[in-house]
This record gives C-alpha cells, structure tokens and sequence, in this order.
C-alpha cells in the first residue's frame, strides 16, 4: 500500500472480531508513535497498554464513547505537572499538538500492520486516571481502541481542495489542479 | 438486572451525563440510543418483546453511520420512531 493509499484508506473501526493484538504488534505501533514531532523534544507522552478483559472492562464503563468489542487500548498519558515545569504555560496548548501528532502515526502504523483503530475522547478523565492508577499530575488525554477488524467502513465524504485551501489569504480565489 | 449488568448501565448512564455536558449534542442522542441497545441486551434474558430487537438491529446500523452522515442518521431515527409510533398503535 503506498503512502496516499494508506491515508486515504484508513478508518475509525468501531466493531473488531476476537482476535488478540500481540505485543510486538503493540510495541511496532508505540515506536511510531514516538517518532511524531514533539515540541522542544520534550517527549512526554506515556503509553498505558491495556488488554486484560477484567481492565478493558473497567475502562469501557467510564467511556461511553468506546467502541464495546474493542480488546485493546492504548492510553496517551501525558504529566501536566512536568509539562508545566518543562515548557511552562506554553506548554497547556501545546500538549494536545503533541498527542495529536503521536496519536496520527499510532493510527496509520495500525493500519499498515492490519489493525483498525478508534480514537476516543468521551469518556471521564478522572475515572479512567484511577483505573490506570494514574499519578495525580499524570491525564490520560485520548483513548484509542485498537484490534483487529472484519469490515472496513465505507468512506465519509471529505470536502473539496477547493472548499478549504487558500493561498496567501482567506479571500484568494483558488484555482486548483482538483480532480474529481 | 444481574450484578454486572447493574454496575454497566449504572456508570454509563452517569458518566454519559457527565460527559454530554461538554460533548457534541449528538453525542447525547447516541448515548441514548446505546443505551437502549444496553437496556435490551440484559432484557434478552427475560423474554422481552421480540418488535424491540427488531428496532434494535435498525439501531445498531443507525449507529455506525451517526458520525459520518448525520442527515442520514437524523433520517433514519425519524423512521426508527415512526415504525415504533405504527408498533404502540397497533398493539
């Protein structure tokens, strides 16, 4: 699959069959997930892994937005506490720039390797800190589900280059080498 | 409602709530109708009405397109009521 393939191809799966992810699979995907841009170089992302039933079952009831079969989850954990000290207040803005990025290669790695993925936001920071027995400076910022799958979605229409590129300024008149 | 099925619906009711007040307002129709979903899975146990299952399997298809048509997802409610509007009238 080339690179646009793999972009273009990727979806958020929400349904997964039984099958387990192996760690090495797992650790392929956090290896690319470090190699994201991070401000500073700080780095400050942590990965919580979790895929024991009786834990992924802890986790999906304080997150109403989590895919229900999904049998493994990785957790971006980042210590605002460290970023604060690190970077300063800068830093509050930048963190999910981070995670963002880290989050982006997590999800195509996945998907290169066979895997589909769901990122998850809905669900209680709080809860899911002492499920993970997070420290109390430590946030789990953004869930994603990872696992194997037996249907790829159909694509969601994107919007035309069009619709939302400019150059130079909002108000140029774009004329674009648009296909389609 | 045994134990486990107890503490799920429980703490998905509660952290949905708390969780829809930042959240998308689709968010919150979503939850609702996973909720029925929920609701129903445990019911499966004491022989409810099969007419809900039914719905049910509308729902689940409703759900996997909520965040990437919503005028189809909207729609698609719209009918999941009216069929469930004919089901209370003709009963």
């Amino acid at each position: 699959m080339t690179f646009d393939e793999l972009v273009a191809s990727r979806r958020s799966i929400r349904q997964y069959n039984s099958r387990r992810v192996g760690r090495e699979k797992i650790e392929a995907i956090v290896n690319a997930a470090i190699w994201a841009p991070t401000a500073g170089n700080l780095q400050l992302w942590h990965f919580v892994v979790v895929n024991e039933e009786k834990n992924l079952e802890k986790i999906k009831l304080f997150s109403p937005g989590m895919p229900k079969t999904a049998p493994c989850v990785i957790a971006i954990c980042v210590d605002l506490a460290e970023a604060k000290l690190r970077g300063g207040e800068f830093m509050k803005g930048i963190v999910p720039m981070d995670i963002a990025f880290a989050a982006q290669n997590i999800l195509l790695k996945a998907y290169q390797l066979g895997l589909g993925t769901c990122v998850v936001k809905s669900y209680n920071e709080k809860s899911i800190g002492r499920v993970l027995k997070l420290p109390d400076t430590v946030t789990a910022l953004m869930l994603i589900t990872v696992g194997y799958y037996d249907k790829l979605p159909k694509a969601p229409e994107r919007k035309k280059l069009s619709e939302i590129i400019h150059y130079e300024n909002w108000e140029s008149e774009v004329k674009l080498n648009e296909k389609g | 409602m045994k134990k486990d099925d107890q503490t799920r619906m429980f703490t998905y009711l509660i952290t949905s709530a708390r969780g829809c007040v930042e959240e998308p307002p689709l968010y919150g129709t979503l939850r609702l109708l996973d909720a029925y979903s929920m609701l129903l899975c445990m019911l499966k146990r004491e022989k409810a009405d099969e007419f809900y299952f039914q719905l049910n399997e509308r729902i689940e298809d409703l759900k996997n397109i909520c965040m990437d048509d919503e005028k189809q997802f909207i729609e698609g409610l719209d009918r999941v009521l009216e069929i469930l509007t004919d089901h209370i009238i003709n009963q």
